[in-house]
């Protein structure tokens, strides 16, 4: 399965955060470590897309903020979503193999 | 416009748009940010940004992807188990449950009543066949020890000179020791005797049973020689009856026939070893005074597998020792094989055959196959409803719903039913077994062992459940899985263009086929069944023909080996005696004796020739019970003797010897001939020597009547009875007018002072011997009754939904004849026609095959069979009936749908 670009960097986001991988938070960290401002809703039409797939499941936790409200959603790479974040990896490693800038 | 109030619009404009916990998790993400923003950006930039997200294609595509997200969610039944199964399945099961009440209904009846039955017969089978395991220490390790005769197959209980050889010389089983049951009455400190059974047991049954005694000791080697003072040891119900507890009671005497043994011990409760005994006396059992194979050696012989020992290498060695002794006895061992067996199969009748676990395993197979009979018919109700859930199920499909999710939900919604079935079928049927155990400890085990074995208390344990579990996932499999198979096969996505339509599935040649299977074997089997337990229910329930309110009747036998009693002086045996005793008691007008009273005890059914009327057909004979009676018999109970004479003193010694014969056998067998001087003679099998000819000379009223069966009465003859001095067992008849009940006692007295060793059984007044639930067979034949009906709904229901159904698939061919001009008379004689044809040949089929079982089976069963005509004419007639009134409805609909509508279809 061909990941896009933001479906991966979504997912290594979900990665790093976990088990915290609620949607503001990746957002977060997809600004702080990969310097992608990405809108709410992309976050979340991306994470629902990916969950559709399998790639990614979500489970309900309740907040320990203390702000209080409904629980949050948190998301989780799936054996499926691994397999396919590092089969992206693979492909691109082969990729660049043997690249050389002139 | 003012900034803060903006983004509570927009803020509520948001939460409608993203719906869901994830879309309310992004409205706050947004909120948060704006929050921030306008703190740092100012208030109208902040809204600016806010409100841009209406606008932004991503927020859409969230929003759609939301939907999508809460759709497949509740397609897929919400939050999905491991199983993949949800809570939300079981509600859709109950709210199903709710809507189609008569379905439910029906289906929940006829699965109650199957997994009721399944329990009873299961746990009858795990009480006495399963190889339940001895609840005792190692209980496992306890074996029986028998003889086998391999000629014959049979189990040779003639075994006191080979168990001498088995306890001198077996290695590998211990503490080898033997018991026989024995009659004796226990009597008490006002005289009264109360039969009880006694384990005759030697010293060893104690060891291997390996329980210690609440007070005192077990039975030692020292009193089974013959002149020890005797002994007993008596169990703790006994105990607590008898002597009230009394912690004392070592020492003390009991009064068993003749002999007052001393009791030296007392066992705890519950304790019952080797059978159900709770009284054991020593086995004083010396082989030098009894011949080889005499009937007076016949016992039990049981060990204790040694340390390390398996129970086949017992049973090596076993053969080992046999072979010697066939060697040495050929004249009665040649045939004989020693075996080491399970100890509670010995007990069961199994003990002979090692196929005899097979043979349960098959019958009980065969049992759960019958009782899957029921679940077909639900499952095609349930089928029937599938099918008009086609749409439904089809939509489902398309929408992403595999068809693995559709089939567990329908599974589930089956599950459900059954499963509420099951509560109140595994109640009944513990019931049941529960009331089947009561009634055999009464009559049936106590008659044949001395009562229901000790191990037989695990029919209500876990594995019965387990076996009802299974029936209840059998039930939800094949009522639920097999319907939603066929409704999500390939043909799902067809059905999916018909939808419009109001059509289900297809189904020809398989419709028909289920429609002629259905009313045919119902047909076939309900009117035989409903036979059968009719017929059994008129040998359970009879009501006599004669005054009976101031009758009181009671069962009488001397033991088989008298304790010690010797010779008897003179002719007299005690039942003379005793009868003699009461016809001078104040209070009794009348004594009389039978072998038996119809309705009462147990009654045989005999093949009879009578002189100058032909056999019913080639192979088959005349039925009738017999019974003697003594001479006094029908004018003691004012029974009128109809036509002929009453029995005289003389008869027993007449050449021939008389009989009177009741009415029903006269018209019967007779009809309008003249019964008074024919002979009338028992024959037997087929190949065995005819009885002597006797003489009818009377002919006298049925005695008892089934109210049940249209006043219907066995035919029955009776021959006489020599006097009582000579009988060692008769059932006693007083006629006590002033309150026959509270006699009992004191015939108990009188037959203990006339002789202590004199078996009095059974006491009772005539007019209790009808009570509900009296015998087994009542339970059985409750069973039966109870499966016949449901059956019997269950398939008019099948057969309607079938019928409705079927017509209902031709709506279109039937509307377009119409949009064409076709008369409608013809149009709805051709549907008719056509149910008429599937119904009439599963009628047929159906009257076939009862004439069949008829014919075959049932003469066998039922002595005295008359086939059930008038049952099968109202099965044949429901079952098309109610198929062809079922077809009334959707054709009377199919008739008046618009032309147009059914060109439209397809």
């Amino acid at each position: 399965m061909s990941l896009g670009d933001l479906q991966q960097m979504t997912m290594l986001a979900v990665a790093r955060v976990a088990p915290e991988a609620w949607g503001a938070a990746i957002r977060d960290e997809l600004a702080a470590v990969a310097g992608r401002e990405v809108s709410v809703p992309t976050v979340y039409v991306t994470l629902v897309r990916l969950e559709e797939q399998g790639l990614v499941t979500s489970s309900e936790v309740p907040r320990e903020d203390g702000v209080g409200g409904p629980p949050r959603r948190v998301f989780e790479l799936t054996p499926d979503g691994w397999e396919a974040l590092e089969g992206a990896r693979t492909a691109m490693r082969r990729m660049w193999r043997g690249v050389v800038r002139p | 416009m003012s900034a803060p109030s903006a983004p509570r619009l927009l803020a509520a404009l948001f939460r409608r748009l993203l719906r869901g916990d994830l879309g309310a998790e992004a409205c706050d993400a947004m909120e948060r940010e704006h929050r921030e923003r306008r703190a740092r950006d100012g208030a109208n930039r902040a809204w600016l940004w806010y409100a841009g997200h209406l606008l932004r294609p991503d927020t859409w595509r969230l929003a759609v992807a939301l939907r999508r997200r809460a759709r497949s969610s509740r397609l897929r039944g919400g939050r999905l188990g491991a199983a993949g199964v949800s809570v939300l399945d079981v509600k859709l099961g109950l709210r199903m449950l709710v809507k189609n009440p008569a379905l439910t209904a029906v289906s929940g009846l006829a699965t109650a009543t199957s997994i009721a039955l399944g329990v009873l017969c299961f746990g009858f089978f795990q009480d006495f066949f399963l190889r339940p395991e001895l609840p005792l220490p190692e209980g496992e390790r306890i074996v029986s020890l028998g003889l086998v005769n391999d000629a014959t197959g049979r189990t040779e209980r003639r075994l006191l000179h080979d168990f001498v050889a088995w306890r001198a010389e077996l290695e590998s089983v211990e503490d080898v020791g033997a018991w026989r049951a024995v009659s004796r009455n226990m009597i008490g400190a006002d005289g009264t005797a109360e039969p009880v059974v006694v384990a005759e047991m030697t010293a060893s049954g104690f060891r291997v049973a390996g329980v210690p005694p609440l007070l005192g000791r077990w039975l030692r080697e020292a009193d089974e020689v013959e002149g020890a003072p005797p002994v007993v040891v008596i169990g703790h119900d006994v105990w607590q009856t008898r002597f009230g507890g009394d912690p004392e009671v070592t020492g003390r005497t009991l009064q068993l026939g003749r002999v007052r043994p001393e009791v030296v011990g007392v066992m705890p409760r519950g304790y019952a070893f080797p059978l159900s005994n709770a009284l054991w006396t020593p086995l004083r059992w010396d082989a030098a005074d009894h011949e080889l194979m005499a009937s007076s050696a016949r016992g039990y012989a049981f060990g204790r597998l040694a340390p390390g020992t398996t129970r086949a290498q017992a049973d090596a060695e076993m053969a080992v020792l046999t072979r010697r002794r066939a060697a040495e006895h050929p004249e009665t061992h040649e045939h004989l094989r020693g075996v080491v067996m399970s100890y509670t199969d010995t007990h069961t009748g199994m003990d002979n055959a090692s196929a005899g676990g097979v043979l349960v395993t098959l019958v009980l197979t065969f049992i759960t196959l019958i009782l899957a009979v029921p679940f077909v018919n639900v499952a095609i109700l349930v089928y029937a409803r599938t099918a008009r859930r086609a749409g439904e199920i089809a939509l489902r499909n398309a929408l992403g719903a595999s068809r693995r999710r559709v089939v567990t939900q329908l599974f589930m919604e089956a599950l459900v039913l059954s499963g509420l079935a099951a509560v109140a079928g595994v109640t009944l049927g513990l019931w049941a077994l529960e009331r089947l155990h009561v009634l055999m400890s009464v009559e049936v085990m106590n008659q044949a062992f001395g009562g229901v074995p000790f191990w037989a208390r695990q029919g209500r344990g876990p594995a019965t459940l387990a076996y009802a579990l299974g029936l209840t996932l059998l039930a939800a499999v094949v009522s639920g899985v097999v319907p939603g198979l066929r409704a999500t096969g390939k043909r799902a996505q067809s059905n999916l263009a018909r939808l419009s339509h109001g059509n289900g599935m297809r189904l020809g040649a398989v419709w028909t086929l289920l429609i002629v299977v259905q009313v045919g074997s119902t047909v076939a089997f309900v009117p035989p069944a409903a036979s059968l337990a009719w017929s059994l229910l008129g040998d359970a329930v009879t009501l006599p023909t004669f005054a009976t309110e101031d009758l009181l009747v009671a069962g009488l036998a001397l033991p088989p080996e008298p304790d010690g009693a010797g010779e008897r002086e003179g002719t007299s045996t005690p039942i003379g005696d005793l009868l003699r005793r009461l016809e001078e008691e104040r209070g009794v007008t009348g004594v009389t004796y039978a072998s038996g009273l119809p309705g009462v005890t147990f009654e045989g059914s005999s093949r009879i020739e009578i002189e100058g009327v032909p056999m019913p057909e080639e192979g088959g004979s005349h039925r009738a019970g017999s019974m003697g009676l003594a001479p006094d018999f029908f004018g003691t109970l004012d029974v009128p003797i109809l036509s002929g004479r009453a029995f005289h003193r003389g008869d027993p010694e007449g050449q021939p010897v008389p009989v009177i014969v009741n009415r029903t056998l006269v018209r019967r067998i007779l009809g309008d001939r003249n019964p008074l001087g024919r002979r009338l003679r028992v024959v037997g099998p087929r190949d065995a020597e005819p009885g002597p000819w006797h003489e009818i000379v009377g002919v006298v009223d049925d005695l008892t009547t089934n109210p049940l069966n249209g006043g219907r009465a066995r035919s029955r003859f009776f021959r006489p009875l020599p006097a009582p001095d000579s009988l060692s067992r008769a059932t006693l008849v007083l006629r006590v007018p002033s309150s026959p009940g509270d006699f009992a006692s004191r015939l108990r007295r009188i037959t203990t002072a006339v002789d202590p060793t004199l078996g009095l059984g059974f006491v009772m007044p005539v007019t209790d011997t009808n009570d509900p639930f009296r015998t087994p067979m009542h339970v059985v034949v409750l069973g039966i009754m109870i499966a016949v009906l449901s059956v019997l709904l269950l398939a008019t229901a099948s057969v309607s939904a079938l019928m409705s159904f079927n017509v209902t698939q031709r709506r279109r061919e039937i509307g377009i004849r119409s949009a064409l001009g076709a008369d409608p008379r013809r149009v709805l004689a051709g549907i008719f026609s056509r149910s008429a044809a599937q119904l009439g040949l599963g009628g047929l089929v159906g009257i076939a095959g009862a004439v069949f079982l008829e014919r075959t089976f049932v003469p066998e069963m039922i002595p005295d069979h008359q086939p059930a005509v008038g049952v099968l004419l109202v099965v044949a007639t429901l079952m098309v009936g109610a198929g062809l009134l079922a077809t009334a409805g959707p054709a009377r609909r199919a008739l008046g749908i618009e032309p147009s509508e059914a060109l439209r279809e397809g």
